[in-house]
């Protein structure tokens, strides 16, 4: 009878026991987890902080270089010709007048692309879609570019500043494109599936070495990278001497 | 006469191999360490008053177990009786106020309720009984409340463990007092569960078995009183 009772004391002492070491190790594993969680959230939070400044430090140097190539040339003209305005030779006078505002026009035009280029409200007011599309149309509006825009599989919406990196990523590489591929035609395609994004932007330019642009450390290409890491995305290149190049970016939907 | 007095409790805890100075030691120690880190909280205040009612409640005991006090077997009986309806009560509301904050559920403590108000009338009842009929007649009684009182307290208990493993808290198990003090109460109420429910039994069949579940209900107890101390030690509220 003795065993018989200390067998069940013992019993119920252990089945305490089981219980109370089954939630300490439950709540461990769980506040593990959570700490973890944490440490990536900070990581992403730190990375995000770090491109946003270097995109800030790109956007500095872009306005600064629209300023002093574009739109201070066109002004400093403008000076010029009106400081040699002669009220006496009004054909000549007439022929400055017209040529200064025609440079002013050009500065305000091009005032108005930087501010439309850098705003990111329109992100949170259109959507990143009509972002894009407006983007596309300045694009075609210069008339140096065949530019071809289309959107398969059903849009999904995600929150801001992810629509923000995702217009930025695509901002840039068109922005290359006009820039440094020499081509007529660009096209993109964005490609909405269940998981993710796939966004694919090809050109019919000069291309180049990928690797060789790698290793010379350029900066529009690891930027792009960059951002789409921050997404949890990848970003590949295809491109050969003269036969265009192709990015293409994978955007996990989250 | 001191002499005596002294023979007389040295027999006593010798048939219980030292496990009453032991268990008074360990009820002392915890009551100073809870003293020493108390909080002006609702449950630092019911914990303190419940080691001191299991204190003054043993040492009553204990002073009653000598013969040269109270002579009279019955008197003798009858307080032990009254101290342990007053246990039970303290115990029972203790951990009531306990997990009235630890737990999430508000149907649960809403449950409680009855229990608790149950356990008081019935007391209450048995108390007056027995004072009036100078009886130990609801000895079985007040055990059969006490037994009652366990086992609600093991399904309270269980249920914050349950609670535990749903809830999203960033603190870990050994910095949370209420995980430590839960744990000790489980122990305490598992283990002492038989003596509890068959003890009373042996009391008059073999008396052994009595004495081998009560001292282990000593030693679940004095777990508990530690696993108290430790939570207070915390010097974090007694519910995080």
């Amino acid at each position: 009878m003795t065993i018989l009772i200390l067998f069940i004391t013992f019993l119920t002492f252990l089945m305490a026991v089981y219980i109370i070491s089954t939630t300490y190790y439950h709540r461990k594993k769980q506040i593990s987890y959570l700490e973890n969680l944490n440490i990536i959230q900070a990581e992403y939070d730190k990375n995000l902080l770090n491109t946003q400044l270097e995109i800030q430090e790109q956007t500095f140097q872009h306005i600064s270089r629209e300023i002093h190539d574009n739109i201070s040339l066109s002004l400093t003209l403008a000076k010029l010709q009106l400081n040699t305005f002669d009220w006496n030779d009004r054909e000549r006078s007439g022929l400055k007048l017209e040529s200064s505002i025609s440079l002013i026009g050009t500065s305000i035009a091009g005032l108005s692309d930087i501010s439309k280029g850098l705003n990111a409200d329109i992100i949170v007011q259109n959507g990143l879609l009509k972002a894009i599309e407006d983007e596309m149309e300045r694009i075609r509006q210069t008339g140096l570019f065949k530019a071809g825009y289309t959107v398969t599989g059903s849009p999904v919406y995600m929150d801001s500043q992810r629509e923000l990196i995702i217009f930025r990523i695509i901002q840039e590489a068109l922005n290359n494109v006009i820039k440094h591929a020499g081509a007529k035609e660009v096209s993109l395609r964005l490609d909405f599936s269940s998981s993710r994004l796939r966004i694919r932007i090809h050109d019919n330019g000069r291309g180049f070495d990928p690797e060789q642009l790698r290793g010379n450390g350029h900066a529009g290409l690891k930027n792009m990278e960059t951002r789409a890491k921050i997404l949890n995305g990848g970003m590949q290149v295809s491109s050969h001497h003269n036969s265009g190049t192709c990015l293409t970016f994978t955007i996990p939907i989250e | 006469m001191a002499e005596s007095i002294i023979i007389q409790i040295l027999d006593s805890w010798s048939k219980r191999y030292f496990f009453d100075p032991i268990l008074l030691l360990s009820e002392i120690l915890s009551l100073l360490i809870c003293l020493k880190y108390y909080r002006k909280t609702l449950l630092h205040t019911v914990f303190i008053g419940c080691i001191t009612v299991y204190l003054s409640g043993y040492i009553l005991i204990q002073i009653v177990s000598i013969n040269t006090f109270i002579s009279s077997p019955l008197h003798r009986k009858i307080i032990r009786l009254s101290v342990n309806n007053v246990i039970i009560l303290a115990e029972f509301f203790t951990y009531y106020f306990f997990f009235k904050k630890a737990l999430t559920s508000r149907l649960i403590k809403k449950i409680l309720l009855l229990p608790g108000a149950l356990i008081l009338t019935t007391i209450t009842i048995i108390q007056y009984f027995t004072i009036i009929n100078q009886t130990t007649y609801y000895d079985e009684f007040s055990f059969f409340v006490n037994a009652f009182e366990f086992f609600i307290l093991l399904a309270t208990s269980l249920r914050y463990f349950f609670e535990l493993t749903k809830q999203a808290l960033n603190l870990w198990p050994t910095k949370s007092p209420s995980f430590i003090i839960s744990s000790g109460l489980l122990i305490y109420i598992s283990v002492s569960l038989p003596f509890m429910c068959i003890g009373n039994y042996f009391l008059t069949v073999n008396k052994n078995i009595h004495l081998l579940l009560s001292l282990i209900h000593y030693l679940s107890l004095i777990i508990l009183l530690i696993s108290i101390s430790k939570a207070f030690k915390l010097k974090k509220n007694l519910e995080e």
